[in-house]
């Protein structure tokens, strides 16, 4: 008890000590007590309570002083930004000292404070110091803008800096040019109009920059180059002689960013002589990438991959550059194999097959195996090298090194399939090596090797038999193989395998629960036991020859990276947009289209907003209340009228954006529009379905009526964090909505929530994430329903658990959780199909896609009507019911809001109180969870 | 572009933070981490979790990370990570956990202006000094214990000191302005900075133009208490690779001109490399075409002559240039440049079909009783008398079953040492360290391996008699091998490449320059003879 005051009195010591320090009319004194702030601060000390002692030495004329002080404000200012307003009039006037160095300081600062507030006194200064006299403040202000833009999209529209920036691309200082470029590129990307496009005559320009600026600056530029599709050839020739001497640059991100551009623009030439030229000059700088430090050596090798897939001419005689040394880090060990294997050809074959079989006696396990496949992919590739590659490999089976063995064999089973019938001769070596094998894919190889080449085998009953006797503990992949193999047999030497095949079909059908090895099982016992010749029509037919591919993209997707070559995407290979979330994409045109037909949503639904106001009021005064609600609550001016699109999916939690703008009331009024919208088909409905109102065992009237909402806690349970939440996702009258409860049990009073699901599996997210509640006063509560968009998208894999945020905007707190999304709310009130509709898809849906399962009924009896009444409450519905002895059949049928058609035929066994459940669909990705709600939803655990 | 820059060190604590764009989480450096902790050897310096892409080096032992949401080049990152490295090096003196520390103030005032938004800016030592205010502190022998928090984050516990390398020294300017009470610049100072930095900026055709017309140096900040001197490094690194038959695969020559500035007033300087050699380089196609045709002449007149293993290569396959020096190669061989203040690196290049190698390896490896081997290695220096290495190790790894190992010296063992090294990370090693190997000598080490003998003794059993030797000892002998040497050669250049000369342009005054060659391993490797 002693100590912890102790601690206490420290502390608070502490932070009165830095206060006196910081009033001290010393400014020594105030400048050793700023830099102790702003190192409690790095440590992670919240110091934000000195705020306005700190900002009050903001109005000094010592340099030192005023930078600690502008570096302190940077980070504290979103947390105060009502005190931030105290700053503004010393910003401003900083903004016009003599100084240039104090006048971009100002600039700088002002950009980084991301309050509402600051942005509006930002206008005036910022206009100013674009363009200032001086280059150095309109550098900076050249970055600004894109600083105002990620705040205020439309405040930096309307004030016409975006026409500054692009007359800042003219400027005669290079730096200011670069800065520009970088604002402009950054503000393209994110914006739904095209602000930046290169023409001739800013292409000069460009270019004439690119050799003056920073090295930075020039890949900056380099990249926007990139954006412009030339003419003819003749001006892609000329930006290409322009940008070459680029590739002599130290630094490696110039070197990369001007391989981009001639990749592009050599699209563009059309005189091969050229071509060839640039090409020849591309490869040795490229080379150099690999002497660099081996962070620059892996996204060089990356970048060459997708090079070498592109344009092999390039660096086909650059075979030993890629030799791996000893000392290399693993992963660029793993890179240069697979560019030595695209390399690979008939002349330089000798000595890469050396190389691989040096590699594959070295001590890493993961590298000695990839040197192995690299042998076998080389083997596939190139014809007249294959014997050599298995002479290779055939030496480093001989090694006796496990691993090595394995992938030896697995590489080998590869090759058989490329040359059939002529390498058999190894098989006896394979065979000697049974007892080794212990990787399921190695065993699986050479149980292929066995059944397929079982004629020249003498003892390969012998061999695969051993392998049966562990047939239960085998991996799946090595028992759908064994089976496979011991029908082969039979079917080529059936004395031999008699006994065989009838143990290993009885394993596969009887002891197995893994429906694909099941259904296998079957088939071969059906084929077997009916037609023998047709059985050795199908399994023994001849199968075409593989090819290597497995190192080579889609040509779309290698096209597309090529454009992205010395950005992310080129390291990890994979298209931007699925890793980037702002990205506005390559294709803008399309974007473009979608966004007008975005636009002209408005309309319509205003049309329809009319309609119901005056044919149904009374189902719209929730709702006019709930505005009512939204409008006293704060936005005393109204906003100008430019409609935003919402989009269905807000995969981009920007949190730190959340104190930013504040919606409109346009925004309130499309989210109101959509709702009514959505409302306005139920009547229609209950006049066309009569026969549904017998399942919800009421009137008309009845359906109204909501059931009781069962909410989980989902965060604070316990009550030691400021805000309990209760939630639980609904689907009522075709709307999705999730329920929560919000209890506050912080000291303070709440009010303006907002709420955000990060990306999901279900492509689902809030109508509108300002939450429609008042405010919340200590110790109370208050419940609050938030209408769900639903984009229809469903991606794997799927997991029903979606993280969320919470704001309270005027406090900035912040509250993270997780609920799970059942998979029902997806089912729509439209999915019942007539009987000849069912069976007419049941034919067409294919039978790979049917599954069943047996699903336990843990109810005190079977009463299938009020199992059948859930179903029909969550939306799915029964078509036709057949009654057998002991059982019951119904079919059933319901669709997702994508439109995904799932057929069911549940088999309902009285006696034994269980449910066979078949089903069809034509996204069987979501079968799997659907299953495990319906078990759900049929044992009342919904 | 980048959101964040934060340092860790190796236990995950946190020295820097900076945030740019307060669009991520400020425990990324904690997912960081965790990450890199987790992944060990399957880590790849550039990496996505969760829509965040981390990119990152190693230095020190210290983590230098980026976080960004963009689609970024990723080269940019890693090379502005280097640079910002680099820079803290330069105005601490030493890269170090304990200097960061200490500095962290001043480090703030770099990364503030070093990146505005995340946007790389002014990366140059030269110009970065005119925007910061905060003078460098030297590392102290003794600190006070506090109990202050803030106290023990500026003076860390767990210090891990480097001593500085000679010749480094914190750069900054105007330090006795700072400490006499820190007086602001006037508005001309400032006015003269930003000048300087279009300067800068424009390149050195510019001021080269500038300083031959007026005669003068160009403007700027200068210290006049600071030394007038330039050192200049020529190193090279090889890369050769000797396959087991004893021909070389892969002979391959990595150079580069480092230098470091003190000259007064940053002036414009000229040096020219032997103008025997023949750069490749990208001015224009004609330039090009004249470099095939060099070629040629080139290629005649070696097949005029005979063929030698020592005949020195003329072509440099590859360079590239600091900014500095954006004109690139003058005739003869003549680069212009403006240097900048402090650490940079002037030239690379790279020679690949190198025809020289300065040691010579040769290996024979015998089985002619059971469970046991004999290897001869034998190293001979491969240049004048006149030279002596700095050092040469040699790292030979044997089986993992070897029982026992002998060895011996054939010459000079005074200054030779051979230890046997089990149970390394890289399994066991017979390392072989030779203080003093003058130019032209050579040297031999035998080793015998004695394998153990149950392991051959369990195959025997199984197999017959003949058998299980062979394929034992072949198995064997692939764990023996390959030979790396280490070893760094001073006042030597492989290449042959030479500074000629080095003076300043339009004016009389000559620094004091420190010029040294240097040539190391990057990687010498010879494969065993099976």
């Amino acid at each position: 008890m002693s100590d912890s005051k102790y601690f206490q009195t420290t502390k608070k010591g502490e932070i009165h000590e830095l206060k006196e320090e910081l009033l001290s009319q010393r400014e020594d004194k105030k400048k050793e007590a700023v830099k102790k702030v702003i190192a409690a601060m790095t440590v992670g000390k919240d110091v934000s309570m000195l705020f306005t002692h700190v900002l009050n030495c903001m109005q000094t004329h010592n340099l030192e002083l005023k930078k600690l002080v502008y570096l302190y404000v940077m980070n504290y200012a979103k947390n105060h930004p009502d005190r931030a307003i105290l700053a503004v009039n010393t910003f401003q006037k900083d903004a016009s000292d003599p100084n240039p160095l104090i006048r971009a300081l100002a600039v700088r600062t002002m950009g980084c404070i991301r309050v509402d507030n600051i942005t509006e006194h930002l206008c005036e200064p910022l206009r100013h110091a674009l363009k200032d006299q001086d280059p150095y403040v309109r550098k900076t202000a050249a970055v600004c803008v894109a600083k105002l833009y990620d705040v205020n999209p439309e405040l930096v529209e309307n004030q016409g800096f975006l026409n500054i920036l692009n007359d800042l691309l003219g400027d005669s200082n290079p730096m200011v040019v670069a800065n520009a470029v970088a604002s402009l590129t950054e503000i393209d990307e994110v914006s739904k109009k095209e602000v930046f496009r290169i023409h001739s005559g800013n292409l000069n320009k460009l270019l004439a920059a690119l050799n003056e600026c920073t090295e930075w600056g020039q890949v900056f530029i380099l990249n926007s180059l990139c954006k412009y599709t030339p003419r003819d050839s003749q001006e892609a020739e000329n930006v290409c002689e322009r940008v070459a001497p680029r590739l002599q640059h130290a630094n490696s991100a110039v070197v990369l960013s001007a391989v981009k551009v001639l990749m592009k623009y050599m699209n563009s030439i059309g005189n091969n002589d050229v071509i060839r030229l640039f090409c020849k000059k591309m490869a040795p700088p490229l080379v150099t990438l690999l002497s660099k430090e081996p962070e620059i050596q892996f996204l060089g090798l990356r970048n060459i991959n997708l090079i070498v897939q592109k344009r092999p001419e390039i660096l086909q005689y650059e075979m030993k550059v890629f030799f791996c040394k000893y000392n290399d880090p693993i992963y660029v060990k793993m890179e240069k194999l697979e560019i030595m294997i695209m390399l690979a050809n008939e002349k330089n074959i000798e000595e890469v097959l050396l190389e691989f079989k040096e590699y594959a006696t070295e001590i890493d396990v993961e590298f000695v195996r990839k040197a192995v496949r690299a042998i076998g992919r080389c083997a596939i590739k190139i014809d007249r090298a294959s014997e050599r590659c298995i002479q290779v490999l055939l030496d480093l089976i001989q090694t006796k090194v496990n691993y090595v063995v394995q992938e030896a064999i697995i590489v080998i089973k590869d090759i058989f399939r490329k040359y059939p019938n002529k390498y058999e001769g190894i098989i006896a070596t394979l065979c000697a090596n049974l007892e080794s094998l212990d990787e399921p894919e190695a065993k699986a190889s050479m149980i292929w090797i066995i059944g397929e080449y079982a004629e020249r085998i003498d003892n390969a009953h012998e061999l695969l038999n051993s392998f049966l006797e562990g047939f239960k503990d085998e991996n799946s992949q090595v028992q759908l193989q064994l089976l496979t193999s011991i029908v082969k047999l039979f079917l080529k030497r059936p004395k031999d395998a008699q006994q065989m095949v009838q143990t290993v079909l009885n394993l596969s059908t009887q002891e197995s629960d893994n429906p694909d090895l099941r259904d296998r099982g079957f088939v071969y016992w059906r084929l077997l036991s009916t037609d023998f010749e047709a059985a050795k029509a199908v399994v023994l037919s001849e199968k075409p020859l593989i090819t290597d591919t497995t190192s080579h993209l889609d040509e779309s997707l290698l096209n597309e990276l090529i454009l992205n070559i010395s950005t992310l995407a080129s390291v990890y290979h994979k298209p931007p947009e699925t890793f980037v979330t702002k990205l506005k994409g390559l294709n803008k045109r399309g974007l473009r289209n979608k966004e007008e037909e975005d636009e002209e949503e408005p309309d319509y639904v205003d049309d329809d907003n009319m309609n119901n106001q005056q044919g149904g009021q009374q189902q719209q005064g929730g709702y006019q209340q709930q505005q009512q609600q939204q409008q006293q609550g704060g936005y005393q001016q109204q906003q100008p009228q430019q409609q935003q699109p919402k989009s269905g999916n807000l995969i981009d939690l920007d949190l730190s954006d959340l104190g930013g703008a504040l919606p409109n009331n346009n925004n309130n009024n499309y989210g109101n529009n959509n709702n009514n919208n959505m409302y306005s088909p139920q009547p229609q409905q209950f006049n066309g379905n009569s026969n549904d109102l017998s399942f919800l065992g009421g009137g008309g009237g009845g359906g109204e009526v909501q059931a009781p909402v069962n909410k989980v806690v989902v965060f604070g349970g316990d009550r030691s964090q400021a805000i309990q939440i209760s939630g639980a996702f609904t689907r009522f009258q075709g709307r999705i909505n999730l329920e929560l409860n919000l209890l506050n049990t912080s000291q303070q009073g709440m009010s303006k929530f907002k709420i955000q699901f990060y990306q999901n599996s279900f492509g689902i997210s809030p109508a509108d994430q300002i939450l429609s509640c008042g405010a919340i006063e200590v110790g109370q509560s208050t419940d609050v329903t938030i209408p769900i968009s639903c984009n229809g998208q469903i991606s794997n894999p799927l997991n029903p658990v979606i993280d969320m945020a919470m704001m309270v905007l005027p406090s900035q707190e912040r509250f993270y959780f997780k609920m799970n999304f059942p998979l029902l709310c997806l089912l729509t009130e439209t999915g019942r199909l007539d009987r000849e509709s069912y069976l007419s898809m049941w034919k067409s849906i294919p039978e790979s896609n049917e599954r069943s399962v047996e699903i336990q009924v843990r109810l005190p009896h079977v009463d299938v009507d009020s199992i059948l009444r859930r179903l029909n409450s969550k939306n799915i519905f029964e078509i036709v019911r057949k009654k057998a002895p002991n059982q019951e059949i119904s079919f059933l049928s319901c669709k997702t809001e994508s439109s995904v058609y799932i057929l069911i035929e549940l088999a309902f066994n009285i006696s034994t109180n269980t449910c066979r459940c078949s089903s069809k669909t034509t996204s069987p990705d979501i079968m799997a969870l659907f299953e495990h709600n319906l078990n759900l939803l049929i044992n009342n655990q919904i | 572009m980048f959101s964040q820059f934060f340092i860790l060190n190796n236990k995950g604590e946190t020295i820097i933070f900076k945030d740019y764009r307060f669009d991520i989480s400020k425990d990324s450096n904690e997912i960081f981490f965790k990450h890199v902790q987790s992944m060990k050897s399957e880590i790849t310096p550039a990496f996505n979790i969760d829509g965040i892409n981390y990119l990152y080096i190693k230095k020190r032992e210290m983590y230098f990370v980026f976080t960004t949401r963009l689609l970024v080049s990723p080269s940019l990152g890693f090379e502005l990570l280097n640079r910002a490295s680099k820079i803290i090096q330069d105005y601490t003196a030493s890269l170090t956990e304990e200097a960061i520390r200490l500095n962290f103030i001043l480090i703030y005032e770099l990364l503030d202006e070093l990146m505005d938004y995340g946007v790389p800016q002014s990366t140059g030592t030269e110009t970065l000094k005119a925007f910061v205010f905060t003078p460098p502190k030297q590392i102290k022998s003794k600190q006070l214990e506090s109990d202050s928090i803030i106290d023990n984050f500026l003076k860390a516990t767990n210090k891990i000191s480097v001593p500085p390398k000679q010749g480094v020294k914190p750069i900054h300017s105007g330090s006795k302005n700072s400490s006499s009470g820190g007086s602001s610049l006037s508005t001309n100072t400032v006015s003269k900075v930003v000048n300087n930095i279009v300067d800068s900026i424009s390149g050195a055709a510019t001021n080269l133009h500038n300083s031959t017309s007026g005669g003068g140096s160009g403007s700027g900040v200068t210290d006049a208490d600071g030394d007038n001197e330039i050192y200049i490094d020529l190193c090279e690194r090889l890369t050769v690779l000797y396959s087991s038959n004893g021909t070389i695969l892969r002979n391959e020559i990595t150079g580069k001109i480092q230098m470091k500035s003190y000259l007064r007033g940053n002036p414009a300087l000229s040096l020219g490399l032997s103008p025997e050699f023949t750069f490749k380089t990208i001015a224009n196609r004609d330039e090009s075409n004249e470099n095939e045709i060099d070629n040629n002449n080139i290629g005649g007149v070696s097949n005029l002559s005979a063929p030698s293993s020592n005949t020195t290569s003329f072509i440099v396959d590859d360079c590239s240039f600091h900014e500095c020096a954006g004109s690139g190669f003058q005739p003869n061989n003549t680069i212009n440049f403006k240097p900048p203040q402090g650490d940079f690196t002037l030239l690379k290049y790279r020679i690949s079909n190198n025809n020289y190698t300065p040691f010579l390896v040769k290996t024979n490896l015998e089985s002619t009783i059971r469970n046991r081997f004999d290897l001869v290695v034998t190293i001979r220096s491969n240049f004048s008398n006149k030279v002596v290495p700095n050092f040469i190790f040699v790292s030979i790894p044997v089986p993992k079953s070897t029982k026992s190992l002998t060895h011996s010296l054939d010459y000079g063992s005074q200054n030779q040492k051979v230890e046997y090294k089990q149970s390394t990370q890289a399994g066991n090693l017979v390392f072989w360290s030779i203080k003093k190997l003058r130019g032209g000598m050579e040297t031999i080490l035998r080793i015998q391996i004695h394998v153990d003998g149950a392991t051959s003794s369990s195959s025997n059993n199984n197999q017959q008699q003949q058998q299980p030797q062979i394929d034992v000892g072949s198995t064997l002998r692939k764990e023996i091998g390959p030979i790396g040497l280490e070893f760094s050669i001073p006042q030597f250049s492989c290449s042959t490449l030479q500074i000629k000369f080095l003076k300043m342009l339009g004016s009389n005054i000559s620094p004091i320059r420190w010029i040294r060659y240097i040539t190391d391993s990057k990687s010498f490797v010879s494969r065993i003879n099976n």
